[in-house]
């Protein structure tokens, strides 16, 4: 059984492709497109988010993961709707010919592309998610998040306010876990009707909480390991609490001194139910402790974590973006991720040995990878 | 009914299923970039923002003259002319 790995960079797409796992073939597509995200449906067709500054936000569709065409619809919000002024006083920062002055709120991103129960959910800033149920061919909002009390005055985070993490259970398609930056994280059992906020236990600032990534089994869905901004955590019970698991993960010092673990993706190979994440330096830096590239294991529910950097490089200083990480299912596990500076890992055994299988790429926003 | 062909930048080609133009129909700018986007559906969701407005950060070339926004609604165009559209950009 072979692997494709979609690696969305700021400029277009990697795929890689190997039926072996150690040697690989690349082509790079959509180029000109931040692809921000990818997914594959039921049906084996390919996803992937599509971004440019000047000409928005667009999804676009393979069978062959070789020819891409563009969808005629995309999430969006209706005319007239209301933005959340301080995510359009962040986009508008670099707002040159004032396009978000009075802007109406708008999808300027998507974030993250999630397929379950038929459907293909999409996660966007400003945050929030919609639904498609005919392969993309039409999208709607899904009111009672997009809607909620008080989000006009939901705090965004550095890169504005985004729903990045999309996350449902196979065994009940009313449970939905939304993550929002810097909001928290949300839950509906009831189809996406009614949500509440899911953080308690976890360590917050200013009266919010940023979570980074959020992963589980679809299958084992209420236990959830969580990056967050303020460290790691995970839960039992589909996130009514929350508990710290940083045994053997290094911790640094935030900008208001908080110690704790920091990063953003987090990743589960489902058969082992190994937990994977890439420790930085704190919101300061953001960077591998000492340019030290590590991808640090839990094999035991977050008990403890083991570095594995066997292939890594030493002064490594990038970053290692929330969406740029990804398990591929197989026996044994295979995990990728992407930098900040263009390179992809892989190791085909659940991080004993990793290997760079491509280089010198765009900034990697994306990676996921699915068994062919 | 005018006529004009409204010429695409390459990065829009992956919209355009590679054409890199389409003869369009209108009075004005706005109308020729409407017509070009009901002649190729996927090209709306990259012309226009949630509003209905021409991004903004969008320009077009007619008769070696920019024009953007607002202005596209009210700038007249002739049969035969050519639009290029182009996003903002710099040299360096």
């Amino acid at each position: 059984m072979g692997v494709a790995v979609i690696v969305g960079t700021k400029k277009g797409a990697a795929v890689l492709t190997s039926n072996t796992r150690e040697n690989w073939s690349a082509v790079f597509v959509l180029k000109g497109w931040h692809v921000t995200a990818s997914t594959r449906d039921e049906g084996g067709r390919y996803y992937a988010a599509i971004n440019n500054d000047v000409f928005g936000t667009a999804i676009m569709v393979s069978d062959d993961l070789k020819g891409w065409r563009q969808l005629e619809n995309a999430p969006r919000y209706q005319p007239g709707e209301k933005g959340n002024p301080e995510h359009i006083r962040i986009q508008a920062s670099s707002d040159f010919m004032g396009k978000y002055k009075d802007a109406p709120r708008l999808v300027d991103q998507i974030w993250t592309l999630h397929a379950a129960h038929g459907a293909i959910y999409a996660g966007v800033s400003e945050a929030g998610v919609f639904v498609s149920r005919d392969r993309g061919q039409s999208w709607g909002g899904i009111d009672g998040f997009n809607n909620q009390p008080g989000r006009e005055e939901w705090p965004p985070g550095f890169g504005g306010l985004c729903a990045h993490t999309i996350l449902t259970d196979a065994k009940s398609p009313d449970r939905i876990w939304v993550g929002v930056s810097s909001v928290g994280f949300f839950r509906s059992d009831d189809g996406g009707r009614s949500w509440a906020l899911k953080n308690d236990g976890v360590n917050q600032t200013l009266g919010s909480s940023c979570v980074h990534r959020v992963t589980h089994d679809p299958n084992n869905a209420d236990v959830m390991y969580r990056q967050d901004h303020r460290g790691m955590y995970m839960t039992t019970n589909g996130g009514d609490s929350w508990s710290v698991i940083e045994t053997g993960l290094p911790v640094g010092d935030l900008s208001d001194g908080h110690r704790c673990s920091f990063g953003f993706p987090i990743v589960m190979d489902k058969r082992t139910q190994s937990v994977f994440a890439v420790p930085l330096e704190g919101d300061n830096f953001r960077m591998p402790p000492n340019g030290k590239l590590a991808v640090y294991r839990t094999r035991d529910g977050g008990g403890r974590w083991e570095a594995l950097s066997n292939g890594l490089p030493d002064g490594a200083f990038v970053t290692v973006l929330r969406g740029a990480m990804s398990t591929d299912e197989l026996d044994p596990g295979g995990v990728y991720f992407g930098t900040s500076s263009g390179a992809v890992y892989a190791s085909p055994d659940l991080g004993g040995h990793w290997s760079e299988i491509a280089r010198g790429l765009p900034r990697i926003s994306s990676v996921e990878a699915y068994a062919t | 009914m005018t006529f004009v062909r409204v010429k695409f930048p390459p990065v829009l080609r992956a919209a355009t299923n590679g054409a890199r133009d389409v003869e369009a129909s209108g009075r004005t700018i706005r109308e020729a970039l409407d017509d070009a986007a009901a002649r190729i559906p996927g090209l709306k969701l990259h012309l226009f923002d949630e509003a209905g407005r021409v991004r903004q950060h969008i320009l077009c070339i007619h008769n070696e003259s920019v024009v953007r926004g607002p202005e596209m609604t009210q700038h007249r165009i002739e049969p035969g002319d050519e639009i290029i559209l182009a996003n903002a950009f710099a040299g360096g």
